[in-house]
């Protein structure tokens, strides 16, 4: 995975579809089942994760020489909880409507494996460049799975898209769907589904 | 070769101290910077409630010039309360604080000091779980507060249940934040209707 033969945009479009961090790793799903229930909601918590990735990413492989290895776990986690933390007070100070909504779960991110992911495979042994498009890549592609299940999710459980009613009042909405075990389920269709066009090889 | 492994040690606490501070500095630094705009987006969503909960249109005004000008604070025992100096839309507010899921819920109620019927009822803070029982916040859940009496209990109904005239239907999904609600729009209201009866008093 670390090959340094791979090019920059292989690099850069692995992480969308191919490793995509959701539905071919399947980490990062606690937050995936808890924001998915709203676009909005997804939308923001994307935004919040990708920058996190990608500050991470990038100044942990700037400092990877100095970072002793015996302690490279606890810096990982001061620097990736600096940037969740920046994240929090930069909504509460310029997007107070969206820290309300999705305020509980911007500490979470701090936890969200997916960032440790990054940090400990692929940015700890990679340059600058390299470290910040893989984390690019893998945000994008955990947007694209969020943003995938929300948009199921939201019609099918509020009868609203983005908040705006796109099923009529003829819709009972499923109760079902807007609960984390909806998620569960329709990640599980898109994992199969996935799978199914494109196998993952076992092969190391 | 011993020399070489103390070496390694103090690299792995100058670096993580090194660390360490570099993060706070960050964070205390950009804290400093956001301070006053964190507390003044607080204060108007404060006075954003008071306004909505008591009815009185904003228009296109800045929410601080009519919360100064239609506004009185008066300070009681058991809390603030926010009395309308308009005329025309009388209405006293308070914020009532209870627990709830993950963490407590503050409401602010607005009622007619005459009639004790709830004019309006705004979700100052709360930490629900999004998309349940974070939608105590939504209009269509608090709006059926309009017109309710404090004097008898706002009790919650399941959807599909037949609702009184004093009922108010659940959020479906979140049973115990409407639980939770019920409990700060009957109980923790208490007090400060008693302090709103007492001011009309004097």
């Amino acid at each position: 995975m670390t090959d340094q033969k791979d090019s920059l945009i292989t690099i850069f479009t692995r992480g969308i579809i191919k490793d995509n961090p959701t539905f071919r790793m399947a980490l990062g799903i606690c937050s995936t089942l808890a924001v998915t229930n709203k676009v909005a909601n997804s939308i923001a918590m994307s935004l919040g994760t990708t920058f996190v990735i990608v500050c991470s990413s990038l100044s942990i492989s700037l400092m990877r020489s100095f970072i002793p290895r015996r302690v490279r776990m606890p810096i990982y986690t001061i620097i990736i909880a600096t940037f969740v933390v920046f994240v929090d007070i930069y909504l509460k100070a310029f997007h107070p409507d969206i820290s309300k909504q999705i305020g509980p779960y911007v500490g979470l991110i701090i936890t969200n494996c997916i960032i440790m992911g990054r940090a400990e495979s692929f940015a700890s042994g990679n340059g600058p460049i390299r470290a910040g498009l893989d984390a690019l890549g893998v945000g994008a592609g955990y947007t694209v799975s969020l943003l995938a299940l929300a948009s199921i999710r939201e019609p099918l459980g509020f009868g609203t898209y983005l908040g705006y009613t796109v099923l009529g009042d003829w819709w009972e909405p499923w109760l079902f769907m807007v609960m984390p075990p909806g998620a569960f389920f329709v990640l599980g269709v898109y994992i199969w589904v996935l799978r199914s066009i494109l196998p993952v090889s076992d092969k190391p | 070769m011993k020399e070489k492994a103390i070496k390694e040690k103090i690299m792995m606490v100058l670096v993580l101290v090194a660390v360490s501070i570099a993060s706070s500095l960050m964070l205390a630094g950009i804290n400093d910077f956001s301070y006053d705009m964190i507390k003044m987006n607080k204060e108007r969503k404060l006075k954003v409630a008071v306004l909505s909960a008591l009815e009185i249109p904003l228009g296109n005004r800045e929410p601080e010039k009519v919360f100064s000008s239609s506004i009185k604070r008066i300070t009681t025992p058991e809390g603030p309360i926010y009395l309308s100096t308009d005329d025309r839309q009388k209405g006293v507010a308070f914020s009532a604080k209870g627990s709830g899921f993950w963490g407590p819920i503050i409401v602010m109620v607005g009622v007619d000091p005459e009639t004790l019927t709830i004019k309006g009822v705004e979700i100052l803070q709360q930490e629900e779980t999004p998309g349940l029982g974070a939608r105590i916040e939504e209009d269509r859940f608090r709006n059926q507060f309009k017109g309710k009496s404090m004097d008898t209990p706002i009790r919650m109904m399941i959807k599909g249940a037949k609702p009184g005239p004093n009922d108010v239907e659940a959020v479906a999904g979140a049973t115990l934040s409407s639980k939770f609600m019920e409990e700060i729009i009957n109980e923790k209201s208490k007090p400060f209707i008693e302090a709103v009866r007492r001011l009309d008093l004097d």
